[in-house]
């Protein structure tokens, strides 16, 4: 049985885009193109559907409005996954990122479109619903702080794409982050999980009575340090509990020191 | 919308703090009674006479006040009124310090004078008739001294507070410029518009994508070349903003109707202030299509009248009376640029009535200069 899926966009030339790439997809199948938000609350009413493609810039409900209004159903009412389009988004994107929401920059070739669709088939084939709503919601939460010019709120776990599946990573677990790239690991007890973050966007939503970024490359758990080193070079390290040792920058080298007064 | 850096042909110059100017003048008056002091004191010495230091200087501190004070609303008249730092101005304004202040000066010397010898001032004006002419000749070198050099301050002052205007100004006009280019190249618009070609290909309607990708180029061709501050004409502006229209149609389809009006015996080839219609046209269609579901008309007419050329953009409302809110930045930038430009010679009105939101260009009809130094007096 083929997925189903609805478009959401008033522009009709991005809605036609979205509809001749699916063409290639024969296990999907489009069930509406929506101009409107409201043009699709009136199919969600009626339908149960699988994705919903979002355009976020929409005149008067917007797609987060919309997406909003989903993620707060509750955990037994059926809801479509989301994936958010947008032209242009800095910020969105980059929060999108750390909270692993789906998204498809405009314009898109084949190549992007179909793996879009192959990471939410993955996530239909493990009713992963449920991440997708947490996922949406910390960003709704995130961004209406940030509206009312209020602290962003503090993560206490992570949702992270792994390779065949998402889980759910608690902050409590992390002893230190290393940056590698676009990516980030969290390094917990018994694993180093790849994430797709930037370090200082993870840096942003953590504690920093709790964390402490001691490289441009590292953000360490302040009770995971045990000591700090110097190396033959003049650079300095700090040795974790767990066994690792990690880089200390110039630039943070005052920071750590200031650790060890405190105890 | 990037923030707009704020004009300072807008903002007042910085005048004079009143007590900081006061206490400046006393500060040099001061030195000079100073040292008049020094002198008094080691003549007297020499005399043999018994004097005290303090003595002299409070003395002649005190005969100096008059012109601490003339000196100081010296100042402050042309710090206010920097127009009259002309020669026949600063000329008029000399006759009564001369007619009339130096005399005052004179009989307030005299009574110093006699106040500090303890003698009466029953007859101060035969004892002002019989001081020496020479006496009367410094005090008034002394007047016109202390007024000729601090109308050369001032002067200074002006200039300099001049050649800082006309530098922020050239710095102020690069921001506006970059500002608006960041306008045009604006992301949203630009990927929007990228996106409708990448559907057009997707459909295989050739001829379609080619001519919207040929108008894009266009676009930032044009973008290009205003950014290098090179002379545009009224035709290439048209032309440019009937591009950004197309492709807007692309967006909206059916949603945009456009209703061009010109003038016929236009000469298109005059110059004209590239990128200047953009702001008010990409308002228009972000007010009045973006917001809601339906349709706009936007209508842009370009006339000459008499020496000035006319350009009139108005777009339909879907709601009567929708507030301006929003138009603001666009507008604001699009005045300065005209006032930055052609100083009160130019004009924009906006105006919201029920059914439509319309904004009125007035613009001289000669040549342009780009550039931050026209002359606009």
């Amino acid at each position: 049985m083929a997925h189903t899926l609805i478009i959401v966009d008033d522009e009709e030339l991005a809605r036609r885009n979205v509809e001749l790439a699916l063409a290639d997809h024969t296990n999907w199948q489009l069930a509406a193109s929506c101009a409107s938000a409201q043009a699709a609350r009136n199919v969600l009413a009626d339908k149960k559907v699988d994705l919903l493609l979002l355009d976020i810039r929409m005149p008067r409900i917007s797609g987060l409005d919309l997406a909003r209004e989903l993620a707060q159903r509750s955990g037994d009412q059926h809801t479509p996954l989301v994936v958010f389009i947008t032209a242009y988004d800095e910020h969105a994107l980059a929060a999108f990122d750390v909270f692993a929401i789906d998204y498809l920059l405009k314009p898109f070739d084949d190549a992007r479109f179909a793996q879009m669709l192959a990471r939410v088939e993955q996530q239909l084939q493990l009713t992963e619903h449920a991440f997708n709503r947490a996922a949406v919601n910390h960003y709704l939460r995130e961004k209406d702080a940030q509206a009312r010019g209020e602290a962003e709120p503090l993560l206490d776990f992570f949702i992270v794409r792994s390779v065949g599946r998402t889980e759910r990573v608690a902050v409590s677990d992390v002893r230190w982050v290393a940056a590698a790239g676009n990516y980030v690991e969290l390094v917990t007890a018994d694993r180093r999980i790849l994430h797709r973050a930037t370090l200082s966007q993870i840096e942003r939503r953590l504690d920093p009575a709790l964390f402490l970024r001691t490289h441009r490359t590292a953000l360490v758990r302040r009770k995971e340090v045990l000591s700090l080193q110097v190396v033959g070079d003049g650079s300095y390290r700090v040795q974790l509990r767990g066994g690792d040792e990690v880089q200390v920058s110039e630039r943070h080298v005052e920071d750590v020191r200031a650790l060890f007064r405190e105890t | 919308m990037t923030d707009l850096p704020s004009s300072p042909a807008l903002r007042h110059t910085a005048h004079l703090a009143p007590l900081r100017s006061l206490l400046a003048v006393m500060l040099v008056w001061g030195l000079i009674a100073l040292m008049l002091a020094l002198a008094m004191y080691s003549d007297e010495l020499r005399k043999g006479r018994d004097v005290q230091f303090g003595r002299a200087v409070v003395v002649s501190c005190g005969w100096f006040l008059p012109l601490v004070l003339l000196n100081w609303a010296g100042l402050a008249l042309f710090d206010r009124h920097p127009r009259l730092l002309r020669p026949q101005a600063i000329f008029l304004i000399y006759l009564p310090v001369a007619l009339l202040i130096f005399p005052l000066f004179l009989v307030y010397e005299t009574a110093m004078n006699l106040f500090t010898a303890g003698r009466s001032f029953d007859n101060l004006l035969s004892v002002l008739a019989e001081q020496s002419r020479y006496a009367w000749w410094m005090d008034f070198t002394i007047v016109s001294a202390a007024y000729g050099i601090q109308v050369a301050y001032s002067i200074w002052r002006q200039h300099r507070q001049q050649e800082q205007a006309l530098r922020d100004s050239a710095h102020h006009n690069l921001q506006l410029r970059l500002t608006l280019l960041q306008g045009q190249l604006e992301p949203h618009f630009l990927f929007n518009a990228l996106n409708s070609i990448s559907s057009l290909v997707r459909s295989d309607e050739r001829q379609r994508a080619n001519a919207a990708l040929v108008q894009l180029s266009e676009l930032l061709r044009y973008a290009l070349r205003a950014s290098r501050n090179g002379e545009l004409s009224l035709d290439d502006e048209l032309a440019f903003t009937r591009d950004y229209l197309a492709l807007q149609q692309l967006r909206f389809g059916a949603r945009l109707q456009l209703d061009w009006q010109r003038d016929p015996q236009l000469d298109g080839s005059r110059n004209f202030p590239p990128l200047l219609l953009q702001p008010l046209v990409e308002n228009a269609i972000r007010h009045g299509l973006e917001t809601h579901d339906g349709g706009m008309r936007l209508s842009i007419a370009v006339h000459a009248d008499q020496d000035q050329l006319r350009i009139c953009i108005s777009n339909s409302l879907s709601e009567p009376g929708a507030p301006a809110n929003g138009h603001g930045v666009g507008l604001a930038l699009t005045r300065e640029r005209l006032h930055l430009l052609f100083g009160p010679r130019a004009r924009l009105v906006a105006r919201g009535e029920a059914a439509a939101y319309t904004v009125e260009l007035s613009l001289p009809a000669e040549s342009t200069k780009h550039g931050a130094h026209t002359d606009h007096r």
